[in-house]
């Protein structure tokens, strides 16, 4: 009895430091719970035709959490293809061919919320 | 592409699905996991089927023609050893309502302007004809009033008004349209072979008649 009221109390304790450190800003990033969430593969639906699924969730992991540099700071070519946008003055760029790999980059700009991808 | 991740004032993140469709990449979304069509930019399966995100105004261009129009523009921080891709394979696609036109490279390369019609919608496609990356659609309406383009040296030209516009910002100097502005309109490239996977409506520009 004495070693289930341990580990209850265990990992209530972590809980609660777990839930602290959301709380308090500390683990910010929160994991979808994959569990509640549509899947294809579980559906039952209809897949349109030519859908074709080869790789799992996230096997090509999109840029979640992009950091940038300045103009003066980017080394590229000058023929170095890009994507760019602009909002409210702010202006971003992202090279293609990095992109070709990593495929979508979650960001905002002025912001609003976009994705890039290609 | 460049979309914007809101539907309905909700903030969408979205995922990698991994998955083909119509050659061309799926997404999921953190919320719902439905799986949207990133050419359509429309949720194909799960609970958002049928809701679609908005196209956002980007260019694709050269960094060298970039960083001169923006001087303040952030970068992505990636790592270098960039591959080359050819601007010439690729063709503009402009969706507007209901309606889809594609202009493949190689015909701007030659006609530098062209003036079209989208949806009702009076555009200009624009190329320079020196660097295929720097290109632009404008609307060609001026506050009712319906500018015909040239191309003549570095500008567009209308010749009805006499006033010349910058190719890039669209921004208008000298005869009767002076100081006012072309209005961008998003656009955005494809491979031409998956153009009529997406939009099998799809008009393809094959020459100025």
């Amino acid at each position: 009895m004495r070693n289930r009221f341990d580990t209850i109390a265990a990992v209530l304790g972590v809980t609660g430091i777990m839930s602290a450190l959301v709380v308090f800003g500390i683990l910010s990033y929160t994991a979808p719970d994959t569990r509640q969430l549509y899947d294809p593969s579980r559906s039952g639906d209809q897949m349109p035709r030519g859908f074709r699924q080869l790789l799992s969730r996230d096997a090509i992991r999109p840029i979640y959490d992009p950091q940038f540099v300045t103009a003066e700071a980017t080394p590229w070519r000058d023929d170095t293809l890009v994507i760019g946008i602009e909002q409210d003055g702010d202006a971003k760029a992202y090279p293609v061919s990095f992109l070709n790999g990593r495929e979508m980059v979650i960001d905002s700009i002025a912001g609003i919320p976009v994705l890039v991808t290609w | 592409m460049v979309h914007r991740r809101e539907l309905n004032g909700e903030t969408l993140v979205f995922g990698n699905q991994g998955a083909l469709w119509g050659n061309a990449m799926t997404w999921w979304d953190h919320s719902t996991g439905s799986v949207w069509s990133q050419p359509l930019g429309e949720a194909i399966l799960g609970p958002h089927k049928g809701d679609r995100l908005e196209l956002f105004l980007s260019a694709m261009t050269t960094w060298g023609a970039w960083r001169q129009t923006h001087p303040e523009t952030l970068t992505l921080d990636a790592p270098g050893g960039f591959d080359r891709i050819s601007m010439r394979s690729v063709a503009i696609v402009v969706h507007l309502g209901t309606e889809t036109a594609a202009y493949p490279i190689p015909l701007l390369e030659r006609e530098h302007v062209i003036n079209d019609t989208v949806a009702g919608v009076e555009i200009a496609v624009v190329m320079d004809p020196a660097d295929p990356s720097r290109w632009a659609v404008f609307s060609r309406d001026v506050d009712g009033i319906v500018v015909d383009l040239i191309s003549r040296g570095d500008v567009l030209f209308d010749p009805a008004s006499g006033t010349a516009f910058d190719p890039v910002r669209g921004i208008g100097t000298g005869g009767t349209l002076d100081g006012e502005i072309l209005g961008h309109l998003p656009a955005f490239t494809s491979f031409p072979r998956d153009v009529p996977t997406f939009w099998p409506e799809a008009r393809f520009w094959t020459g100025s008649r």
